[in-house]
Order: C-alpha cells, then structure tokens, then sequence
C-alpha cells in the first residue's frame, strides 16, 4: 500500500461519512412524518402523561431541534440515546447484544459462501457437460431463484417440523445453523455459477496456453494461473453479497426467531421506537458502505490493472 | 538426422457439429540450426500443426495420426509427463497476440522465473538473476524495474520480447514463432524481426520453425502453405531468400536446403499457393510461367490480375486518365483539421487527446489518396471526421467547392460521400438481411418511390460488388469476411456517391481475398469514376490503389507525394523506415533495401513529445527538433515533408 492507495482509502471514507449522514437525516425525517408514535398504544394515555413522556426524551421541541440535538449526542458522545420500549436500556448496547449474535451468524454464512461456491465453481467448470456439472447447475439454478423467506419455511419444515433434527428457535443450542444455510445459500449458488463461468473463460484465455507451453503442471495452472484471474468476478460480487447477508438477515432471523440486530430492526420499526430505528439503520447502512469500500480495495489486490482513483 | 521430424500429422478437432480436420497428412523435417517457414491463409492449420508439436491443444482437439520425433524421441502418445519437459525446455512457442498471452495478474519476473524454475535447477535467486538477464538480452531497458512490473505497463512490442524471454530462458531446442509479428505495427514488427535473426544468428545451434500468415516476412526461408491442412507448395527458399545482410555460408545452406526438396525447379504446384504470392508480387519477371498458367481460370487468380494491373500502372494511370477529364479543382478540401478528444484525468481536469492536429489535404476528383501510418496516428479519426462522424474541433471541410457548415449542407454530403468500415464482422447488423442492410442508406434518405425499385437497386448493388443476388435475403453470418466486406462496399454505394472514405478495408481479410476487393475497389472507381480517400496501415496494400499517398504520425500529416515519389524517394525518416519495412518478395531489391529499424515505441498521443512529435525516435534528430513542430513544406512539385532536416538528408 503506497500513499496513493491510503488517500484513496481515506477519500472513500470520508465520502462513506457523507453516505451515513444523508441515511441519518433522510431516516429522521421520514420516521416522523409516518403517523404515530412510540407512546401511542390501545390504552390510552392521558394528556398529561404523553406531555410528561416527551418532555422526558425531549420530543417536546421541534423536529430540527431534536435533529441536531441527535447528531450532536452520536458526534460528540457516540450516543444514540434510550430505548423507547425497552425500559432502562440504551440502544448502543441492544445494538451491541444483536451484533453479537447477528456478526456470527453473517460472518459465517458468507465464508461458507464462499468457500463452498467457489469449489463447486471450479468443479463444475473442470468437469464441463459431465454429469457433476449438470447435477451443480441444476442444484444452484434453484438456489438462486427461490427468495429466502420460502427457502427459510421449507427447511424449518424439513429439518424442524418432520425430521426433528435442528431446533427451529434461533436462540437455542445450534440454533443458528438453519439460519447460517437459509442466508448462505443464495450467495453460494450464484459464487459457484460465477466462478464456473469466469473460470471456463479464463481456461480459454491465452495466457493459459503460454502457462501449458512452459511446460506447468495442469494442477499449478488451474490452481495459480486460472484462480487468481477467474476469482476477480467473484472480487467483485463481495459487495453486493454483504449487502444481500446484511438484509436478507432481517427476514431470517424473523423466520428463525434469532435475537439478532435484524430482528431488533423489525420490531423497533413496529414499535415505532425512534432512537432503535435510527441506530439499527446507522449500523445497517454503515456496514454495507464499508464492506462496499473493502471489496474494491480487494479488487486491486487480485487485478494490478486496476487503477484505486 | 533431424531434429524434428514430422510424418503425415493429422491432427482433428472433436465438436458438437462433428469431426474438424484441421491437419491432414503433413510432413517435414527441421534440421539443428535452420529456419522452417511455415505459412498459408487462416483456417489453413499453421497454428494447429504447431500447437500440435507441443500438444498444447485445446480440449476438443486430438493428434489423430502421423508421428512427432524430436531427436528420434516419439512425441505423439508419449504423455503428459514426458510433454512438460519437452514443453518451455526443448521446444518453446512464441504467439501471435503478446496483449493476450501473458497472465495479467503477475509480474513480468514471477511469469519468466516460473519458466526456469521448472525445467533448470537453479535456485530462486540464480533464476532471478537469469530472468534479468534473458530481459537484458531482449533489448528490454531497466530489466530489474521491468520485473516488478505487470504486463499492462507493457506495450505490445515490449510484451512480444518478454514472450520471446521466456521461451529461450531454457535454452530450448526448437523455437515455434506462431505469426509473432502480426498483432504488432509496422516499424515494431521491424523491431522483433530484427531481435529474432539477430537472435538466431547469435546461437547458430538455435532453430525454429516460424509460422506465419502473411509469407512477405517469410523470407528468411519458405517451405510449405497450407490449405485444409495439406501442403500445398513447396516453393524454393530462392524465390523468399532473406535479405542479403547474413553471411555467405547460410545462403549456402539455404540453397542445399532447396536442393533437397527436388522442387526448385518447380517453385510453385497449386494454384491456392499462387495466389498467396502472386498477390503480394510486383514484378512479373518473379512469376514463373507455368504458375501463371496453373493459375489462369482459378478462383484465386485476382491476385495475378492485380499484379499485373500494378505492374502496368494501370491504376494509377487510370486514375490520371480520370482526372485530366475534370477540371483540376478539388472534390475534398480540407482545411486545418483538428480533433481532439478530451480525456478525464482527475474529477475535475481533463487534458486534449490530439488526434489530429492541424490537418489540411486536398483530393481531386477521380483520384484515390492513400493514409497511411500505425496504429494510434489518428488516420482513422480523419477518416470519421471528414464525414464528420466526429465533429471536428476545429478546422473546415470543404466539398465540391462549398464549405459544410449546416446541418442541411451535412445531410446533403452524407448523399454524396459515404464509408467503407474496417471490420466487416462488426459493421453489419446480425439481425438484418443483406438486402436490408444495403438499402438501408436509400430508406434513411428517401430515394427509392417503390418498392420494386429498391429492390432492383439492392440486386444491381449486390452485382456491382460481385454478391450472388439470390442471397439478398440471408443474413450476415452466412458469409465470408471477404463477402462481408462486399456486402459493407455495396452499403456505402447505394446511395450513388461520389467519394468514399475507405477505412482499412481489407485489413481483417486474408491476404488472397485483399487483393480481391482491393481490385474491386479499382474496377468500381473506373465504372463509377469514384474518388477515395483510402486509409491503411499496409503500404503495399495502399500503393497499388493510391494515386497520391499521406502518412501520418501521432496526429500529424508528415509527408504527402505521388505514390511513386513517397516509394521511390521517401524524405521523412519516418516514411523512410515504414517503406524499408515494407517486405519485397524478391531478394535482389530486399538485398538492396537495410530496412531501418526505429528505436522504441510510438510515444502517447496523450504525451506527445514537444517539437516534432516523430523526434523521439528518428534517427536523426537534433536538438533543434525539441524546439519547433516542422511545417509541411512542398520540396518539389506535389510532394510535402514535414522535417527540419529535408535538405541535408535527402542527398
């Protein structure tokens, strides 16, 4: 990493503050003009409380006021305040008990991904036409059509409901392993056709030929002069995937009911719980920028022709 | 015994749509120290025979029959393991695209130590200090800064060197050049050909067979072409011999050689040969007279035709004829030509990327003006923006006495001047029909009432340029680049032009099928009394049909004569050295003309050097060239040079 590559790294980030601060103030503003409220429910309130109540998390004040009072508390203070419903707690730390869980379960869905799509990948495009190629397109031509949530039910079906092998909550022992399979199968089946594709055009490419015409072994040259190229696709579906891992784990830990910072978004939305909203989206949004800017600095690492500007 | 003996190879490739022969029954021998040549039009199996040799096919191909020895060593069925020591260590192969054939994702040095370290048993750093050297030997300037670097730091000529690096870093046996000098510009091929006799003459143990399409740089010593994978011709190494700058004792050799093919008095058996020679002859005291005879009547005698349209001047004296009959005041005039384009260097700058730059010529009716220069010249943008295709950004073009200036005077224009593209696979829509495609300029301006009458003008168009009419409903995947290129001339025809803008037409075809539409453009310039404005980079190509011819250089006009004067007497070194890489088949003028290699590559128009933009690689610059871009100066009648030096080299 020269200087040239640092500041470009430093620009990314500067401008990956500029994208967090726009989904703050877009965010704050469209949470409060949606009818309703964190204090509103079937029982009534009487006047006096709901005025009490608001005094108390400063609701009282105009809408700009409490904006900039906001982004002074996270700037100065890395506070993002308390929760409205859950008594006594602040969002930082149900943020922080989410991740925990949600961290684990992403962090492995995605090297799974990975791991497993590529290998099938390379298999496929080794094996072309023979039957393990056709039995893996099929296999992933499936995967990659079936959303999440349909995918989620069927093996809770499967796994929890007929075979009673895996439990079906998410908090429980082993828990996490529908979920994992349920989030990972989507990017899997799409690396594995990625890296077949990318592969077979690799293998075709001259430069594989002038390796052959050296006189390399054909493991050396699948494993050192094909990889590194055809992984560069792949490089560069890493962003999206993160992205894909990070919303398709809101609906996942709903199915599979996982005490993750995905479901805590779901819930603070319907509780209309202000401060959760706004830090579950901070840290959502947050996340998939830099792991946006990670991916492309990624990309430079495999292909020197690509220029970080 | 020789090195390497071939018998009756054939070699198929297995596809969904059957069995492929792409070499049938070939046979030669190839003796330590000597130079095979190998050459024939694509799809001939040139490259399958070689790639053969080192069983580096593709999956789908097999070696179906025939015998490889290497030093009496049976390579055919011998088997991976025995192969990978043959391959990068006794046999190395040098391809045609250097852009394509290293790997892009590590260095020039991991990619030439990997070569040695499989096949010699030095250590990592002893094969460092190999590579470094093997770069050096390659002419490669700054070779330890050059091995930390990847191949896109490199230009094409550069990469070509490092292949060639690579394939002699083992001391091979036999090196294959498979077309090593296609991909590449003129005064840069000069450059490799150069290194590799220069090579070759160094290590007289070292041999090669080289494979090439096009058989004017197959000099050095010609055997056989293929077609469908037979061989075809044998032709004496008398008739190709290389220039005369080697030693006595290898033009002995060669004409043993010749004597043990039993052939020199036969030098050519097939008419398909022929063609490939007698398109590429000027002199016709080169045809032997029974060729000419095999190759009357012939699909492929075009190429004899334009010999001899050439040798008597027919063209160029046609097109005199053509314009005595007009008045001598200019069809084309143009004026202070700029184009430039503007390329984004950070988020807010942008610096000119002078295409051209201050461009004026002028073509009279009838006449065909050649444009010549490599790639990267800016003579395909002149092309584009005399049609302004490309708005000009600055400058005036003039037509037929009347400047265009409006959109209704451009519209006008396109009726009367139109354009031959370059890549004929490209340029036609695969979802029209022929007859769709060469009426479309007659539908865009409204000049057929009727339906009939379209359609009587596609098929007179179609015949014009020697299409069967009865394909006017067939799509362009049907046909073959040379019918395509018919197909893209009948297009440009149908709206009756006058001038035509043709931009290296015929460079995408094979060298027999050039000759064909080159001669086609010929005959519809006599029946249609077209004038053209013909770009290439091919100098022979564009001396048989110029009448004048310009050469350009990073955007500027250089030189300008009669086409005789710029071959005969050329006055900037740049013309110089692009007309002395020109191959002449013949030995008695190759050995007269050194060709003069230029040092380096051709500089970015991005950067374009100050002064006179050529002065980074002429040989005879001084410091005065830095200073002041040279005008172009008229130094006799009709002929321009833009050069500092005009006088003091021209004696």
């Amino acid at each position: 990493m020269n200087t040239k590559n640092l500041l470009y790294i430093l620009k990314r980030l500067g401008l990956a503050l500029l994208t967090v601060w726009v989904v703050i103030t877009v965010t704050f503003f469209v949470m409060h003009a949606v009818p309703g409220g964190p204090f509103l429910s079937e029982k009534a309130i009487s006047e006096s409380a709901m005025r009490a109540l608001e005094a108390k998390y400063g609701m009282d004040k105009p809408l700009f006021v409490q904006y900039l009072t906001y982004l002074k508390d996270i700037v100065t203070k890395f506070d993002f305040g308390p929760s409205l419903k859950q008594r006594g707690r602040m969002v930082i730390d149900i943020i922080g008990d989410g991740m925990r869980t949600s961290a684990k379960l992403g962090v492995i869905s995605a090297v799974l991904a990975l791991i497993v799509g590529v290998v099938l990948g390379a298999v496929a495009a080794l094996r072309r036409n023979r039957i393990v190629d056709k039995i893996i397109m099929v296999i992933t031509t499936a995967f990659v059509s079936m959303p999440s949530f349909i995918m989620g039910a069927l093996l809770l079906i499967l796994f929890v409901i007929k075979l009673r092998l895996l439990p079906g909550n998410g908090a429980a022992a082993g828990g996490l392993v529908l979920p994992i399979i349920t989030l990972s199968l989507y990017p899997m089946a799409y690396i594995t056709r990625l890296t077949r594709s990318s592969m077979l055009d690799v293998l075709g490419q001259d430069y594989i030929r002038t390796a052959r015409a050296k006189g390399v072994a054909k493991g050396k040259i699948i494993f050192g002069h094909a990889m590194k190229n055809s992984l560069i696709p792949v490089i560069t579906y890493f962003g999206p995937m993160l992205a894909y891992i990070v919303t398709g784990s809101i609906v996942v830990e709903q199915i599979f009911a996982v005490p993750g910072i995905g479901r805590a978004f779901v819930s603070s939305i319907i509780n209309r719980d202000y401060p959760m909203i706004m830090g579950t989206t901070i840290v959502l949004a947050a996340l998939i920028v830099v792991m946006n800017l990670v991916s492309d600095v990624l990309y430079k690492v495999v292909d020197p022709r690509i220029k970080l500007d | 015994m020789s090195l390497l003996s071939v018998k009756d190879l054939h070699t198929s490739f297995f596809t969904d749509a059957g069995e492929v022969r792409a070499v049938n029954g070939v046979s030669f021998e190839l003796e330590r120290g000597k130079i095979l040549g190998i050459v024939g039009e694509s799809g001939s199996g040139k490259s399958v025979t070689a790639y053969s040799i080192m069983q580096i096919l593709a999956e789908t191909g097999r070696i179906v029959g025939g015998s490889i020895k290497l030093d009496g060593q049976e390579l055919v069925g011998a088997g991976e393991k025995v192969m990978r020591t043959v391959r990068g260590n006794r046999i190395s192969i040098i391809f045609q695209d250097p852009m394509t054939s290293l790997n892009p994702t590590y260095t020039i040095g991991h990619q030439l130590i990997e070569a040695i370290l499989l096949h010699t048993d030095r250590d990592k750093k002893q094969a460092y200090d190999r590579a470094v050297e093997m770069l050096r030997l390659v002419n490669v300037n700054e070779p330890e800064r050059r091995m930390k670097q990847y191949p896109h730091e490199f230009s094409g000529g550069m990469r070509q060197r490092v292949m060639i690096a690579m394939a002699l870093a083992c001391e091979p046996d036999i090196l294959i050049a498979d077309e090593p000098t296609t991909a590449l510009d003129v005064t840069i091929q000069a450059q490799i050909l150069e290194l590799m006799q220069s090579l070759h003459h160094a290590r007289s143990g070292r041999r090669g067979a080289a494979v090439r399409r096009d058989h004017r740089d197959v000099r050095r010593l010609h055997l056989r072409a293929g077609d469908g994978g037979r061989d075809l011709l044998r032709a004496p190494p008398r008739l190709h011999a290389r220039p005369a700058a080697l030693d006595p004792e290898r033009r002995e050799r060669r004409t043993e050689a010749a004597a043990d093919h039993g052939h020199a008095d036969r030098p050519f058996e097939h008419a398909e040969g022929l063609s490939l020679c007698a398109a590429l002859r000027r002199r016709d005291e080169d045809l032997h007279p029974r060729a000419l005879r095999a190759a009357a009547g012939r699909p492929n005698a075009h190429g004899v035709v334009l010999a001899e349209r050439a040798r008597r001047g027919r063209i160029r004296k046609g097109g005199r004829e053509r314009m005595s009959e007009q008045n001598n005041t200019p069809l084309v005039d143009i004026r202070h030509l700029k184009e430039y384009f503007y390329i984004s260097t950070g988020p807010f700058t942008t610096k000119p990327l002078k295409a051209v730059d201050d461009v004026s010529f002028t073509i009279r009716r009838g006449e065909t003006l050649g444009l010549v220069g490599e790639s990267g010249c800016g003579k395909t943008t002149v092309g584009r923006t005399v049609l302004q295709l490309y708005k000009p950004t600055a400058g005036e073009i003039w037509y037929d006495g009347k400047q265009i200036k409006t959109a209704k005077d451009l519209k006008e224009f396109r009726t009367k001047a139109t354009m031959v593209f370059q890549d004929p696979y490209s340029s036609l829509n695969p979802r029209m029909t022929v007859s769709d495609i060469i009426a479309e300029p007659l539908d865009v301006h409204h000049l057929c009432k009727t339906k009939e009458e379209r359609r009587d003008r596609v098929l007179e168009l179609m015949q014009y340029v020697g299409l069967n009419s009865e394909h006017a409903s067939r799509y362009a995947h049907e046909f073959s680049g040379g019918q395509r290129q018919r197909i893209g001339i009948a297009r440009s025809l149908a709206v009756n032009p006058e001038f035509i803008v043709c931009d290296e037409p015929v460079s995408a075809l094979d060298v027999s099928i050039q000759a064909q539409v080159i001669n086609m453009f010929g005959d519809l310039q006599d029946k249609l009394g077209l004038t053209y404005l013909f770009i290439a980079h091919d100098l022979l190509v564009v001396r048989h049909i110029s009448d004048r011819i310009a050469v350009m250089y990073l955007g500027k006009m250089v030189e300008l004569a009669d086409a005789d004067e710029i071959y005969n007497h050329p006055l900037h070194p740049y013309s110089r050295s692009l007309i002395s890489a020109v191959p002449v088949p013949d030995p008695k003028i190759a050995r007269a003309n050194r060709r003069i290699a230029l040092k380096g590559d051709i500089p970015s128009p991005l950067n374009a050097p100050s002064g006179c933009p050529f002065r980074t690689r002429c040989p005879h610059a001084t410091e005065a060239c830095a200073e002041a871009m040279p005008e172009l100066k008229e130094v006799s009648a009709g002929h321009f040079v833009a050069c500092h030096r005009t006088a003091e080299l021209s004696d």
